[in-house]
């Protein structure tokens, strides 16, 4: 074994070109991003108006200096709103993600490092989530941990795990497997030091892209458990739970809460995808 | 061939039995119990408590309970609903031909606009092919329940050419019901199968043997459809069936929605009252579904692949 | 009159860092029946060549030139004329035959495809004449190898099915990229055969494309020498053998492996290869020639024929008789010519 295959890969540092990988769409799609987050941040300091609290008196009213984009069927702030929504819609699917990638990581370590009857077992237990569809399964979630943001996002992310973990399991596999890698081990560090140290910075990139990647989906689907009624519950602003709530009002000739609010989910998902897309590198079309 | 598909539909059974258990076990471990729903937060004496636990087995200890519930499902009797304390098997038999028909003709449009569209995309290039990538990037990031919304909006409200409720009877009737739910169930499918689509028939166009065709003086049509837009169809098959596969879990949204009397809107009201025998039966038969379709997928593919053999042995 | 006749041409490939130059004037000929062997390193431009006959170059490629095919340019034909020319008067054999056929359909299909949808044979007629063709090709199960699907044959047997697939229509040329690099050494030269058996059967011309100046000399009536997109000689085998005049020929020869003595250490022509559009001026040859002087750098030779024969040299006249003689006289190379003793 020479050094050189001892050594272990550097990893693929990608601060440097991230503007070229991203290309002018991508960058554009950056600042989309950048631009959602700060208002979702700053929403107390763009609009006064309490999101959840409203008059009736004041219902479906036109945009006005005092509601910039109108009033909804109790009489809310559709602006202010639209804000706040915007917290629950990106911190929820941050969480997903976060926690999809931790868990798909996690059991892509063990699988990797135990190999055999573990990553066997880890490779089975995939097979059966697999056979849900992906929905399904984060409603049996709901229907276990009950209904709100929190136990939405912890249901979208038992979800979403599987995808990652099979992702995850394969590149760990074959990172398993380098020379630099057995070496470590064959040096007497334990195999916790070593996945964290050796194998999981060499997933890392698989993980983030994988995190660009399910950001949009995971916006859609936390949306659609709200819309559903199994999601984030009234009176609190949700893009999904807004699109949802103006129903009614729409077919009474209001659309603009469900439109404003699936205009919201729209770009933000469009933006989040083109970023994932291009951080994966590979663009529909073009060959490796 | 005869021995693949049963081997796949042995695997189709016992992870079915595997799910079955864990469904059962995760509405067991659910919080809430069921006889708190089923007093609805009326005051009522301990010994009707006592009759109602006894009259569901909820005091059977749980894999007694699961063993009846199996043993029950194995010979049709799917329980009682919670709820309306209707049997659960004809509750779900009458539910699901509005799934069955959303869900065919969703399937539909995905195959006619997704890949049609794609491959033309493909084959053609110029200001469609632009227009087929523009337009399935916008489908893909619409979720279907804002479709929903938008197309009821336009098109039920607005112009009032589709009626805004119900699932219709007759076939006409169907039809002009579900063509909405079925196009904002279709539509962020059919943009990731033009897409796809698209990109394989790109690939195939480059493919040696399309140039080695056209080198021999094979016409552009024939080398259009039997080598580009054949060769295409494998990966696209694939993509295709998962698509169709979603449907069936995705249909619930879309039910939901529309406000149809399907599976899928069944599942949903369910998890709300926690009428877990409901939602257990749907859980299922939904993995079910999925199980077939995906198998179906497979043996389709084999079919029109000729280096896939079915068999596993060999690779 | 010739059946093929390429006149000057060029080939550029638009890339991000400006239009590079695969083919720097290429003119060659060939007579009815003749085989011309394209020798050269990979991206010296032979394949390319070959593939401005039919039209086959990349995309986004311009050509300029002529290709005169039985005194026509194939270069202006309209969309229907070419095809026809594709369809009966020129057909190719590529590299690897497991590419050249579609893989998803049956061999019969590839087969009748070419008569049938090509030519505009009867479905029965086309049928009958692949069975013939197959077993002329020298397969003896026919009627397993039509029911085929290509990943079932091995490479040698799909190139057979591709050489009688090419000679089904009887064409005037017949144009042979590298058609047994692909395949294992033992069936290379049963391919060979047959192909060259079919080829003088039919009477056809070939323009046989190798990186084996061996093989091109036991197929070819006269080989042409390409290097940096450009022929530097062209000459029968045994003049080539006898006494090549271009340098480059010279350190080719000398760089096989002797049959007859144990080479110790193989000679190597110094350098590397220099694609087409990085020459600068000057004899493209130059930077790795031992022959070189002061001016091959600065004056582009010009193809000088001469008595059947030609070269692309400065110094061929000087060189002449060093060049025929053995590698002894090569400068700087004594230390290759106690290998080939």
């Amino acid at each position: 074994m020479t050094a050189q295959t001892l050594a272990r890969p550097a990893v693929r540092r990608r601060g440097g070109d991230l503007a070229e990988r991203l290309g002018p769409l991508g960058i554009a799609a950056l600042a989309v991003v950048a631009l959602i987050t700060v208002a979702a941040l700053c929403a107390p300091l763009i609009t006064s108006h309490d999101p959840a609290v409203g008059s009736v008196l004041e219902r479906y009213q036109g945009p006005s200096a005092e509601h910039l984009l109108g009033t909804d069927q109790s009489g809310r702030d559709l602006l202010a709103r639209l804000l706040y929504g915007a917290r629950t819609s990106l911190l929820g699917a941050a969480v997903v993600v976060l926690l999809a990638g931790t868990g798909g990581a996690l059991l892509a370590l063990v699988a990797a490092w135990f190999g055999r009857y573990v990553d066997a077992l880890v490779g089975r237990v995939l097979d059966l989530l697999f056979a849900f569809p992906n929905l399904l399964l984060a409603i049996l979630a709901v229907a276990v941990f009950g209904t709100g943001l929190g136990q939405a996002t912890v249901a979208l992310a038992v979800a979403y795990v599987p995808y990652t973990a099979r992702v995850l399991r394969s590149v760990a596999l074959r990172e398993r497997r380098l020379a630099y890698v057995q070496a470590a081990e064959l040096q007497g560090l334990s195999g916790l030091v070593v996945s964290v140290r050796h194998i999981l910075p060499n997933i890392a990139p698989q993980i983030l892209t994988g995190a660009a990647i399910n950001f949009g989906y995971a916006m859609i689907d936390l949306a659609a458990l709200s819309f559903l009624g199994l999601g984030v519950q009234p009176p609190t602003a949700d893009w999904g739970l807004m699109v949802s709530q103006g129903k009614d009002s729409l077919l009474q000739g209001h659309p603009e809460q469900s439109v404003l609010a699936g205009v919201c989910i729209v770009v933000a998902v469009a933006a989040f995808s083109v970023i994932g897309e291009r951080l994966g590198g590979r663009k529909a079309g073009g060959r490796a | 061939m005869l021995r693949f598909v049963l081997r796949r539909l042995g695997a189709l059974a016992a992870t079915l039995l595997i799910s079955s258990f864990l469904v059962f076990s995760a509405m067991y471990a659910a919080p809430g119990t069921p006889e708190s729903f089923l007093v609805q937060g009326r005051t009522v004496s301990p010994e009707v408590l006592a009759s109602i636990r006894a009259q569901y087995g909820l005091d059977d200890p749980f894999l007694i309970r699961y063993w009846n519930w199996l043993g029950g499902v194995l010979t049709g009797d799917l329980g009682e609903s919670l709820t309306t304390r209707q049997d659960v098997a004809s509750l779900l038999a009458s539910r699901i031909p509005t799934t069955l028909w959303l869900t065919l003709y969703a399937a539909v449009l995905i195959v006619v606009f997704g890949v049609v569209a794609g491959a033309l995309a493909g084959l053609r290039g110029g200001a469609f092919d632009t227009g087929v990538l523009l337009g399935s990037s916008v489908g893909f990031a619409v979720p279907t329940f804002f479709a929903a919304v938008l197309l009821m909006s336009v098109f039920s409200v607005t112009l009032g050419w589709f009626p805004v409720f119900g699932a219709g009877s007759g076939f006409a009737g169907r039809v002009e019901h579900l063509t909405l739910p079925a196009v904002a169930l279709a539509l962020p499918a059919a943009a990731v199968v033009a897409r796809i689509t698209r990109t394989a028939v790109v690939e195939e166009r480059e493919a040696e043997h399309v140039s080695v065709a056209l080198a021999r003086g094979v016409p552009w049509r024939v080398v259009a459809r039997r080598h580009i837009l054949r060769n295409a169809m494998l990966p696209v098959t694939t993509i295709v069936g998962v698509n169709i596969a979603a449907l069936v879990a995705g249909a619930a949204v879309v039910e939901h929605a529309f406000t149809l009397d399907g599976v899928g809107a069944m599942l949903i009201n369910s998890v709300q009252q926690k009428d877990f025998a409901v939602v257990q039966a749907v859980a299922l038969l939904l993995v079910a579904v999925f199980g077939v379709v995906n198998l179906v997928i497979d043996i389709l593919y084999a079919v029109i692949d000729p280096r896939v053999q079915l068999g596993g042995e060999s690779a | 009159m010739n059946v093929l006749e390429l006149d000057d041409v060029r080939l550029d490939l638009p890339s991000r860092r400006g239009d590079r130059s695969l083919l720097r004037g290429v003119s060659l000929s060939l007579a009815p029946g003749e085989a011309l062997g394209l020798v050269g390193e990979s991206g010296s431009g032979k394949s390319m060549t070959l593939r401005t006959v039919l039209r086959t170059e990349p995309a986004g490629a311009r050509v300029t030139g002529r290709v005169l095919l039985d005194g026509e340019d194939v270069r202006t034909l309209g969309a229907a004329a070419l095809r026809r020319v594709r369809a009966e008067a020129v057909t190719m054999i590529s590299q690897n035959p497991r590419a050249a056929l579609n893989p998803v359909l049956r061999v019969s299909r590839y087969l009748v495809e070419g008569l049938r949808d090509a030519r505009g044979e009867s479905a029965e007629e086309a049928t009958r004449r692949a069975r013939d063709l197959l077993a002329r090709v020298g397969i003896t199960d026919v009627d397993r190898c039509m029911a085929s699907y290509p990943h079932q044959l091995s490479g040698g047997m799909l190139q057979r099915v591709v050489i009688a697939a090419a000679v089904a229509s009887t064409p005037r040329l017949l144009l042979a990229d590298e058609p047994t690099t692909a395949l294992d050494v033992t069936t290379q030269s049963e391919v060979m055969a047959i192909l060259d058996r079919q080829r003088r059967e039919h009477g056809m011309a070939m323009l046989f494309v190798t990186h084996d100046l061996e093989l091109a000399s036991a197929v070819c009536d006269r080989i042409a020498v390409m290097y940096a997109g450009e022929i530097v000689e062209i000459a029968t085998p045994e003049q080539l053998h006898a006494a090549p005049r271009h340098p480059y020929t010279r350190l080719l020869l000398d760089s096989r492996p002797s049959i007859t003595a144990r080479a110790v250490e193989l000679p190597v022509i110094p350098g590397r290869p220099v694609a087409a559009y990085e020459v600068e001026g000057g004899c493209a040859f130059a930077a790795r020639c031992p022959w070189a002087e002061p001016r091959c750098e600065r004056d582009e030779p010009a193809l000088v024929h001469d008595a059947g024969r030609a070269t692309r040299c400065l110094r061929a006249g000087e060189l002449a008789a060093e060049l025929a003689g053995a590698p002894a006289g090569t400068p700087g190379g004594e230390g290759e010519t106690e290998v080939r003793a």
